[in-house]
């Protein structure tokens, strides 16, 4: 994957999340939004992405980790321009348990709109997925990866949390990369795509695992479309880095923050955050897609904006 | 009191007798210790003190532990000898190795 992103022609942007950072991505070059672009009634598609509610998560810093996913609910309830649907971008539960699926379909049920799942390795580890299969597998392929198009924009949801092997990272397999070549064979390039996955594609942090080991081969396929965008998990933590005509972004959790890489021994949660700041790192991703061939403009907004 | 000691460091480097259980502790995204020996039988319990969940995955053994949450813990007896690597199943950088003796 570094050896891909080395050769391309790409401006490069990381940027660690803060209340409100407002991004757009205009060839291949990320601005910060104005006020000018944000959601209107005459966009092509709105939505929003949520991640890491991790229900069951009951420790510190939070100690009530469905309050605030439903906070996060209530949030996108207050829109003013109602989006069309959720993407659930993967750690919905904390221990894969029957009642913790129950409880987050139910507060993510509570905005009234559709939501697309993919899982992470908490909804999948403790039972090999059986049970976000018999939740979400309906009508999928493979061990649960899927497509659905939806005002001309292609949409796709990778699984990198089954397979895990020792001393491995994330991992799609042969058979789901076979499968997406075939996706996608048919798509005009002009086509934009959006990708979900829940272990980002690109290399964060070795040592903590962010990486999705063959996360370059699936970004190959989607080289020749001008328009990509990756939404990840994970990492509850905001990133966001533009390669050619890819554009990389991570969301923040709306359980617990995760230490920057590099800051702490382990990427366990930031225990010591005080109760009246961690509202501020938790939050959702707002995503506009405009019409026209425009860019999507993503919007990273923290639950203290409630 | 020369003789005690030699003893006692005799004891020390003995791998667990069968009969007792022994401790792999996980803690900051790691199993401590990481690698251990062990004599055929032992009952090893591993336990989770990190502040995320963790699991056990021993590919040769068949052996794949539920996810235990903070303060959870797996128990398993090791009956066959050999060289063991296990890992976390939902981190699986997290790596370690149980050498079984007979």
């Amino acid at each position: 994957m570094d050896t891909m992103i080395g050769r391309r022609e790409a401006l490069a942007c990381m940027a660690l999340g803060a209340a409100g950072i407002v991004w757009i991505v205009r060839g291949g070059v990320p601005h910060p939004l104005s006020s000018a672009d944000a959601a209107t009634t005459d966009d092509r598609l709105h939505f929003v992405q949520i991640s890491d509610s991790h229900i069951g998560f009951d420790k510190d810093p939070n100690h009530d980790s469905t309050a605030t996913f439903q906070a996060a609910i209530d949030e996108i309830k207050a829109m003013k321009q109602r989006p069309a649907f959720l993407l659930h971008t993967g750690d919905i539960t904390h221990l894969s348990k029957a009642e913790q699926f129950d409880t987050a379909v139910q507060v993510a049920g509570s905005a009234g709109l559709p939501v697309h799942y993919i899982p992470g390795e908490h909804d999948w580890g403790g039972d090999d997925g059986a049970l976000y299969l018999d939740r979400f597998g309906k009508g999928t392929k493979g061990q649960g990866w899927y497509s659905f198009d939806q005002e001309g924009v292609h949409f796709i949801a990778l699984i990198n949390v089954a397979g895990f092997k020792a001393g491995g990272f994330g991992t799609l397999g042969a058979d789901q990369l076979a499968w997406l070549k075939d996706d996608l064979a048919d798509k005009a390039a002009s086509t934009p795509i959006v990708v979900m996955a829940h272990i980002p594609l690109w290399t964060i942090d070795e040592g903590w695992g962010w990486k999705t080991e063959d996360g370059d081969q699936a970004l190959a396929l989607l080289r020749r479309f001008g328009s990509v965008t990756v939404l990840n998990g994970h990492i509850h933590q905001v990133m966001q880095k533009v390669e050619g005509y890819v554009a990389f972004h991570t969301n923040a959790s709306t359980a617990f923050p995760q230490p920057a890489p590099g800051t702490a021994p382990s990427p366990g949660p930031m225990k010591s955050v005080a109760a009246d700041r961690l509202r501020s790192m938790l939050g959702i991703t707002d995503v506009v897609v405009k019409r026209g061939q425009g860019p999507l403009a993503l919007t990273n907004r923290t639950l203290a904006e409630v | 009191m020369r003789r005690i000691l030699f003893a006692l460091a005799i004891l020390a480097a003995t791998p667990a007798l069968a009969d007792e259980p022994t401790t792999v502790t996980i803690d900051n995204f790691s199993f401590k210790p990481n690698v251990i020996t062990v004599k055929r039988g032992t009952h090893i319990v591993f336990k989770n003190q990190d502040d995320l969940p963790h699991s056990v995955v021993i590919p040769d053994l068949q052996v794949k532990s539920p996810l235990m949450d903070t303060d959870g813990s797996y128990e398993a007896d090791l009956e066959k000898p050999g060289e063991f690597k296990y890992f976390c199943g939902i981190h699986p950088m997290m790596t370690g190795k149980i050498i079984v003796t007979e």
